[in-house]
């Protein structure tokens, strides 16, 4: 495991009577080496809190989170991640070429050599070759949110945490995005953990999720089970003489009184079949469900 | 290898350098320092004494507030822009940048007080003072209060808004100048209570009156070695103490 988060529990203090309000509660999940993790969660879920205490922005009350295996605070573990926060505000005064140059000498890339290949490299990548010599100051909003990418990947990391990458930005600047993080899974080979409203990308994107509903993680695992999961429509289909009829039942009860009442007419069920969902669809239900 | 410090310390001068604010303060310091030579020009005798005492004055108040500005804007700049997250998610721990933000600000200082220097040098070479060695004696005082003052700052603003944090600084400057004259005064009081409240104070705050030899640079007359020696040991000692309790402050703030 690249990373493994047990029992997280963060609580923050109302400013005014000082009461806790926990945010995180016994947060556990895990990510395996080279795949794309969407986290999923509504607006004050969690997320953004549990990424901080993931990269050691905030303190967590008790539990413990190991990257590589290795505590998350290790600078040994530390030079093996890259980091894109939600809105990032970056160094104005700084050219883009600046501005890489200090996140990689930073990093521990000591080349100067290797270091400025990287960066021309990564300005292709995410289309800023020409902004080289500009001043961040003079960088439209898609155009920083490349730079932050790039900042993110400048030292090759093996674990790359991006929180609302894809957020405020238009129809093209997603696309751009998106491909990049693709780009930096198939060819530089990162994990990558991502955090998004966006639940077409996160679809396009993940091979496995992390939901987490009001500081707890209801779910871990691939995509798929969490849409199966979502899913409670069933189709029922069966046969009475020589035609042949469908059912569709919205929940599991459901469905064992309509297997017991066509059986009991003596009518052949041909199949079962769970109702496929959209990611879309089967987080919004996901998010409507009380008992969850 | 660069050290993380080094790196951070080189950004905190680029940034200040290409600072547009920093520039118009100091435009502000040689306009309020040019004013306090003219205002020696009105007396009707010691014309060069007060010029030189006015002027040091003026670049003394000058170089202060320059400190405290420095000090509360840039920290606080640097949390609530956001910029910090992406930086202490690298493999730098809060004490390497807290260091390094330190040290590209006190180069900055030596930077602003040598552009100072020229400046003093250069109005008082129009005015026609004769220039001595003793003269420039002020400026190292400046610089080692200026290292005080930084770390106050850092102090405050580890955990005050900017506004806060500077009113707070600029009272720790003027109480820092004026316990030496409480200390005076406790020793002719009769109150016991009064010496040991007085003794108290004076003794929680840094005495900034031993680091001033602007009299000294006035009367042309040399300061001892051991006196200057005894100055900045004591100043180090107190910046060094300020430091590390903004290190112990920083290192549990959270990052919300």
């Amino acid at each position: 495991m690249i990373l493994t988060v047990r029992n997280l529990n963060k609580d923050f203090r109302h400013p005014w009577n000082l009461k806790k309000i926990p945010v995180l509660k016994d947060v556990s999940f895990s990510i395996e080496k080279k795949s794309i993790v969407g986290f999923l969660g509504a607006n004050g879920a969690g997320k953004t809190t549990t990424i901080k205490c993931l990269l050691g922005l905030l303190k967590y009350n008790s539990g413990e989170i190991k990257l590589f295996n290795q505590d998350h605070l290790d600078n040994q573990s530390r030079m093996k991640i890259g980091y894109l926060p939600e809105r990032p505000f970056f160094y104005t005064y700084l050219t883009a070429y600046e501005f890489l140059k200090f996140y990689g000498q930073l990093s521990g890339m000591n080349s100067l050599k290797e270091l400025n290949k990287r960066i021309d490299y990564l300005l292709e990548l995410v289309g800023l070759s020409h902004a080289k010599d500009l001043f961040l100051t003079q960088f439209s909003k898609g155009m920083l949110q490349r730079i932050g990418m790039a900042q993110a990947l400048v030292h090759k990391p093996q674990l790359l945490i991006l929180d609302e990458p894809l957020s405020g930005l238009d129809p093209d600047g997603r696309r751009q995005l998106v491909n990049i993080i693709q780009n930096a899974f198939d060819e530089e080979g990162s994990t990558i953990f991502f955090s998004s409203h966006l639940l077409d990308d996160i679809d396009r994107l993940c091979q496995s999720l992390v939901v987490i509903k009001k500081g707890e993680v209801k779910f871990s695992g691939l995509k798929e089970d969490f849409v199966i999961q979502g899913a409670r429509a069933f189709m029922v289909q069966y046969q009475i003489n020589e035609k042949i009829e469908f059912k569709k039942v919205n929940s599991f009860d459901q469905l064992q009184i309509e297997i017991d009442q066509v059986r009991s007419q003596g009518h052949p069920i041909l199949s079962i079949e769970q109702e496929r969902m959209s990611l879309d669809r089967a987080f919004k239900e996901f998010q409507s469900r009380e008992d969850i | 290898m660069s050290s993380p410090i080094i790196i951070v310390a080189k950004n905190t001068y680029l940034e200040m350098i290409r600072d547009r604010v920093l520039y118009f303060v100091i435009v502000f310091s040689i306009l309020f320092m040019a004013l306090c030579f003219a205002l020696g020009q009105l007396s009707y005798s010691e014309i060069f004494r007060l010029s030189v005492s006015l002027g040091l004055s003026g670049i003394h108040l000058c170089f202060a507030g320059l400190t405290i500005f420095l000090g509360c804007v840039v920290f606080y700049r640097e949390i609530e822009s956001k910029t910090i997250y992406t930086l202490l998610v690298r493999p730098l721990t809060r004490t390497q940048y807290l260091v390094g933000k330190y040290l590209g600000l006190l180069a900055i200082l030596l930077t602003m007080l040598v552009c100072f220097i020229a400046c003093f040098t250069f109005i008082e070479f129009i005015l026609g003072v004769p220039l001595m060695p003793t003269t420039y004696y002020p400026f190292i005082g400046f610089i080692f209060e200026g290292a005080i003052l930084l770390a106050v700052t850092f102090f405050f603003s580890s955990f005050l808004k900017p506004f806060l944090s500077s009113t707070c600084s600029l009272a720790f400057f003027l109480i820092g100048h004026w316990v030496y004259n409480l200390e005076a005064l406790s020793k002719t009081s009769k109150s016991d209570s009064f010496k040991f409240v007085a003794q108290a104070i004076y003794r929680s705050f840094p005495d900034l009156e031993t680091l001033n030899w602007r009299d000294y640079a006035i009367a042309q007359a040399p300061v001892f070695p051991r006196e200057i020696f005894y100055a900045i040991t004591i100043a180090t000692l107190w910046a060094l103490f300020f430091f590390l309790l903004s290190v112990a402050i920083f290192k549990g703030k959270d990052f919300e």
